[in-house]
């Protein structure tokens, strides 16, 4: 191997190198310096190729992603929160509400609880105890009408608007930042 | 590292804005530095690195994964950026051009190892132009093909080929932009026998 291709060579890539390369450097002082040389040309470009965008950039880059979520249909959200599931703690009491929400609505529906038939240990004492409560009387008692669907259903709205992907806070908090 | 998991890419086609938030954070450094590297100038790169990462807000459902994320992000600011020089009726150098130029050191096989050999002097090698603002300054004096080149080649994980598919060229050619820069960036960092500080 000459001069010339080794130099081709070692500035192409490091992990180009072959066998002959390494032995061709190792007997040779001359591209031994060049290896050394290159080495620390790669050192210094490498620490000064990736430059930070201004604070100011940076700033309107993550009002771009809040916008950009706050901009979305609902209905993309909600189907976008079943593929991401979050820690987020107002997410969660949202989450929580709306189940409680179609498990009481469920309930009115098809009467399941009434049907229940326990087999394992104190379960069926304890659903009677449960059964027996006056809040299980009062919500068995319910009536499947429009009225208490209705009502059910303005809890979990009101929940979803000030969940962090709801109407009210995505709003809220995009004038907060346009504020001064 | 510069690419993002698939993970964290999945949750932001979802619309997790923590996602998004993180994939933005964690791309804009390399978004800017390929704008600067084609605008020069950093008003110009930041209006472009805005678009881009409005356009990856808007498109980002569309990526399916055939490549690398990376480099379908920086296909996606290349082509903003040259659009972007050609509305400021800017010259947008041909990214493949492999001509030599009055700039461009690529001469003949013996002058290239003649220019070689200021790696084998020892005061060269200890007196390389090492601040950010001299690099940065002699790769703005490189051909946009070869700037482009070079800073995809320095960034973190990114292999020839992902740079030939960024940049739309043959993988050879590629290569042959980096190879030019470095040598040219050699000559460029190379500090002259004058300036070197006296020591008596």
């Amino acid at each position: 191997m000459q001069c010339l291709d080794a130099t081709e060579l070692l500035l192409a890539d490091e992990r180009e190198r072959s066998d002959d390369l390494d032995q061709h450097v190792r007997g040779c002082a001359r591209c031994a310096s060049v290896m050394r040389g290159i080495g620390r040309l790669d050192v210094v470009v490498h620490a000064a190729i990736v430059i930070a965008p201004p604070i100011d950039l940076q700033r309107d880059l993550n009002r771009l992603v809040w916008d950009h979520v706050a901009g979305r249909p609902w209905w993309q959200r909600v189907l976008g929160w079943a593929d991401s599931p979050s820690t987020s703690p107002r997410r969660l009491a949202f989450q929580g509400l709306a189940t409680m929400t179609a498990a009481v609505v469920g309930w009115q529906v098809f009467g399941a609880v009434a049907n229940v038939q326990p087999v394992v240990g104190d379960t069926a004492y304890a659903l009677q105890l449960v059964m027996a409560s006056p809040a299980s009387a009062y919500v068995s008692g319910m009536h499947l009408d429009l009225q208490s669907l209705g009502v059910w259903s303005v809890v979990g709205l009101i929940g979803w608007a000030v969940s962090d992907d709801g109407v009210l806070a995505g709003r809220l908090a995009a004038l907060r930042r346009r504020l001064p | 590292m510069a690419e993002p998991s698939a993970a964290l890419v999945q949750r932001a086609q979802a619309g997790d804005r923590e996602a998004l938030a993180e994939l933005v954070r964690s791309q804009q450094s390399y978004v800017y530095s390929i704008a600067m590297s084609l605008m020069r100038n950093p008003a110009d790169a930041a209006d472009m690195t805005q678009e881009a990462f409005i356009r990856l807000l808007r498109s980002l459902g569309t990526y399916r994964g055939e490549t690398r994320f990376t480099t379908w992000l920086y296909r996606l600011v290349t082509n903003i950026c040259l659009d972007g020089l050609r509305r400021r009726g800017r010259p947008v150098d041909s990214l493949d051009d492999t001509g030599p130029s009055a700039t461009d050191d690529a001469g003949s096989a013996s002058e290239r190892l003649a220019d070689s050999d200021r790696w084998t002097q020892p005061e060269t090698e200890v007196e390389l132009r090492e601040s950010a603002t001299e690099v940065r300054q002699a790769l703005e004096r490189l051909q946009a093909h070869q700037r482009l080149a070079l800073t995809l080649f320095y960034f973190d994980d990114l292999r020839y080929e992902d740079i030939a598919d960024v940049m739309g060229l043959p993988l050879n050619t590629v290569k042959s932009h980096i190879r030019r820069g470095k040598e040219r960036l050699a000559v460029l960092l190379s500090r002259p026998a004058e300036e070197q500080p006296c020591s008596a």
